[in-house]
């Protein structure tokens, strides 16, 4: 029972209702603007949630701004709950003041859609986008996008964790590995040393923030786990590092070709990296999807997958949960996949349409694409590297 | 001071149309054995002094030792008195019609008055249990607890009087109910003991009643909290199937239920010591469409007006079958022991109507619904009245010649369950 020191006065997040202060831009629990006009920040990203913008129920192929914010001054004189909450239930149409604090509606039962439920963040050049889908009641993915340095460098750093359905608190376990990994990576990227030991040391940073979540055991569920894909971007060369069947593949955009880099940590994998099976055959079994390495405090303690390179022609690089490569399972079909959205320009564009894409085959699991484009190699980059 | 934890076990997760939210709520409080010693607690102990406690003398004896070994764990300040049952109650400590505080010359005082009651009369265990209502009433009291002891029938009242003196003492007061000697009925006794939230069991063996007295007494001694309550709320299309205590004994609490607004019930679990619980509860909901998640109930647990400890209990439809499917240890486990004791009762119901396939039928699952679980004292106790072939199929034979004190012990114990071992799977 700790006390609130200080005298600024607490108020409470309109969406959540979590306790923020009064000097906060953002709410630390949800990540929604508390400026008053709930705008999408212009803000180059600092640690998440704060640059993620909530697009409250928003269709991910809308434009951000075309939704009307949930915590903007033209909301404020609706009849607010006691939790800030300003709809009324999704279920039973009861009144706002009917929302309690965990979400619930207190005359249904049911969960409201969360400020989670659907998130967008568009940095130009690279882009993000999550979704619960259509199947799950919360979204258990999360991400993480931030530049290192003026925008022209692309320097960059990407990460996509998918919460474990079957592990308690998955959601939060998403929210603190794809953070933890990608301050550990920011600092890697702004500075000299290897990519590839940064991506092993970001998966070991995201596994302790994990580790150190409270939780308490709820039935069968395992401890918080969550998978990890992660890029770490710096003059021209890239990173990959992967735990858990997240993935990253890379787009040759001139000859139109789609290299998945990571190797996904799946029972249908081992199967087929033993000979056991073929591809086809492990993508049939009922386990193919049950993952063999994961991020949290019972995982297996092996260093993260880390693949690297170094493109010399532009391309993009596209990291996504299986709510979206489930759709679309090998290479071949992502690369058929992709050249359907080939009208898409921009990353947020393209992330936008795959998430649409991926909620018109179901949405049977939370969705989060991230795209980021990098420019053909430039020669002061090229020059200095010494790239092929 | 006490801490109350309440942890939910239970699958959220529900197949396309399923309706029916199954958990099992753990309630767990500690730090009571830190707390200042509770002298704001009253103690009765009701022994039966019918004539038929003089069959054979040793039990009338064996009540007054046991009665003042009980009298010796009184802490110093509770308040405490002694009732004497024939037809009719008679308080034999103190003289006038209230409770005194416990202290060395209060207590030497009660003992002797027990020291010198003679049996005589019948049994009226409703006029017994009014008397200690009307004394309890006296006193500011805040925990209340009572020990009856008979020997006999309810026979000197009727079934209906009997009703009417636990309606009134219903919440009043707890008690646990003992029967030595094998003339008692399980049933009557169960009734008293269930309805006053307390234990009830057999002690054949007059020789064990001070033992037992004297661990009910300490047991009561260390209750710091009291007037415990579930408190359930359910949405407004959702409806209640039951709430059950299920560890460490099984009493149904759904009948129980107190109303306080529609969506809102709370369900007496009487006074709490440093002790684990295990409840289940099980709701009916609307299903939602795949992909909603429901609050099904809220648990809490409210001491007073004060809710101390919740815990959510969730509904998620899902369209993956292996969500769905998979199986809560908790509930299972209860769900088997609650059919352990109804197999059990409903056994030896069968075996006194002389319907020996059914009791064969029941008793044979009870075997094996008792090994399976590992509930080694049930498995034991069922042993005394079958012959078992096959624990595993739940083959057995009935026995020819059953002890009428080993029946009515298991009849009496059918409810105590074993705990599940909550780790992960």
């Amino acid at each position: 029972m700790s006390e609130q020191t200080g005298n600024a006065a607490a108020r409470a997040c309109p969406v959540c209702g979590a306790d923020t202060e009064v000097d906060d831009e953002f709410c630390e629990a949800c990540g929604t603007a508390l400026d008053g006009t709930g705008a999408p920040s212009a803000e180059p990203l600092g640690a998440a949630p704060s640059g993620q913008t909530a697009v409250d129920g928003a269709a991910p192929a809308d434009p951000p701004s075309a939704d009307s914010p949930p915590a903007g001054p033209s909301v404020r004189t609706a009849p607010a709950g006691p939790y800030g909450r300003t709809n009324p239930c999704t279920g039973c149409g009861a009144d706002p003041t009917a929302i309690d604090a965990d979400g619930y509606c207190t005359d249904c039962g049911l969960l409201q859609p969360s400020p989670r439920d659907h998130l967008e963040v568009d940095l130009g050049w690279a882009a993000g986008v999550t979704d619960r889908g259509r199947h799950h009641p919360r979204n258990e993915d999360a991400f993480h996008l931030e530049m290192v340095g003026p925008p022209e460098e692309h320097n960059l750093v990407a990460v996509v964790c998918d919460g474990v359905s079957s592990s308690v608190r998955a959601e939060e376990a998403a929210e603190a590995a794809a953070q933890a990994a990608a301050t550990v990576l920011a600092a890697v990227v702004g500075g000299p040393g290897s990519l590839a030991d940064g991506t092993v040391h970001a998966a070991d940073a995201a596994t302790k923030a994990v580790a150190a979540l409270p939780w308490t055991r709820r039935g069968q569920l395992a401890s918080p786990s969550c998978t990890l894909v992660s890029a770490a971007c710096r003059d021209g060369e890239v990173a990959v590092g992967s735990v858990g069947d997240s993935r990253a593949y890379w787009i040759d955009v001139n000859e139109g070709q789609v290299r998945q880099l990571t190797v996904d940590d799946s029972w249908a994998e081992a199967q087929i990296e033993a000979g056991r099976m073929t591809e086809a055959e492990a993508d049939a079994d009922p386990r193919s999807h049950a993952i063999t390495r994961w991020i949290g405090a019972d995982a297996p303690e092996v260093d993260a997958r880390v693949a690297t390179l170094t493109p010399a022609g532009g391309g993009r690089l596209l990291l996504c949960s299986d709510g979206l490569w489930n759709y679309a399972p090998t290479a071949q079909a992502m690369a058929d996949l992709l050249a359907n959205h080939s009208e898409a320009a921009t990353p947020l564009g393209l992330a936008q349409a795959l998430t649409t894409f991926a909620l018109g085959a179901g949405g049977h699991d939370n969705i989060t694409v991230v795209v980021a484009d990098f420019p053909a190699a430039t020669t002061t980059t090229d020059d200095e590297k010494g790239s092929p | 001071m006490t801490t109350f934890t309440a942890d939910v076990y239970q699958n959220e997760y529900l197949a396309e149309g399923a309706s029916e939210v199954n958990a099992v709520v753990t309630v767990t409080a500690t730090g009571s054995a830190d707390a200042p010693e509770v002298t704001d607690a009253a103690e009765i102990i009701i022994v039966d002094i019918s004539g038929s406690m003089n069959y054979p003398q040793t039990k009338l004896r064996a009540a007054q030792q046991a009665t003042a070994a009980a009298i010796d764990c009184i802490r110093d300040g509770v308040w405490f008195a002694i009732i004497a049952g024939t037809r009719l109650a008679h308080q034999v400590y103190p003289s006038e019609g209230s409770l005194v505080p416990a202290s060395a010359a209060t207590r030497g005082e009660a003992k002797q008055a027990v020291a010198a009651l003679q049996a005589q009369g019948g049994t009226a265990i409703g006029a017994w249990l009014a008397l200690a209502n009307q004394l309890f009433a006296t006193i500011p009291a805040a925990i209340n607890h009572a020990i009856l002891l008979t020997d006999g029938r309810d026979e000197s009242e009727s079934a209906v009087e009997l009703d009417q003196a636990l309606a009134a003492c219903q919440g009043r007061f707890q008690c646990d109910c003992r029967g030595v000697g094998t003339d008692w009925v399980v049933n009557e006794l169960r009734k008293v003991a269930s309805t006053l939230l307390g234990t009830v069991d057999i002690v054949a063996d007059p020789a064990q009643l001070a033992a037992d007295f004297t661990a009910m007494v300490e047991q009561a001694m260390g209750k710091a909290t009291a007037d415990v309550a579930l408190r359930v709320w359910t949405p407004q299309t959702a409806s209640v199937n039951f709430v059950k205590q299920v560890a460490p004994t099984i009493e149904d609490l759904t009948a129980k239920k107190k109303v306080v607004s529609d969506r809102i019930a709370d369900y007496p679990t009487g006074a709490w010591g440093d002790e684990s619980r295990d409840y289940h509860l099980s709701v009916q909901v609307r299903p939602g469409a795949v992909g909603d998640e429901m609050l099904a109930a809220r648990v809490s647990l409210m001491v007073g007006d004060q809710a101390v400890s919740q815990a959510l209990v969730r509904a998620v439809w899902t369209d993956d079958a292996q969500l769905s499917t998979r199986i809560n240890r908790a509930v299972a486990h209860y769900t088997g022991q609650a059919e352990l004791a109804q197999v059990i009762q409903e056994g030896l119901e069968a075996r006194k109507s002389g319907d020996e396939p059914t009791a064969t039928l029941k008793l044979g699952r009870a075997v094996q619904l008792a090994t399976a679980s590992g509930n080694d004292a049930t498995t034991k106790l069922l042993a005394t009245v079958v012959d078992v072939d096959d624990a595993a199929t739940g083959t057995v034979r009935l026995k020819q010649r059953v002890n009428d004190a080993d029946e009515m012990a298991l009849d009496t114990r059918s409810t105590k369950t074993v705990r599940v071992t909550k780790s992960a799977s």
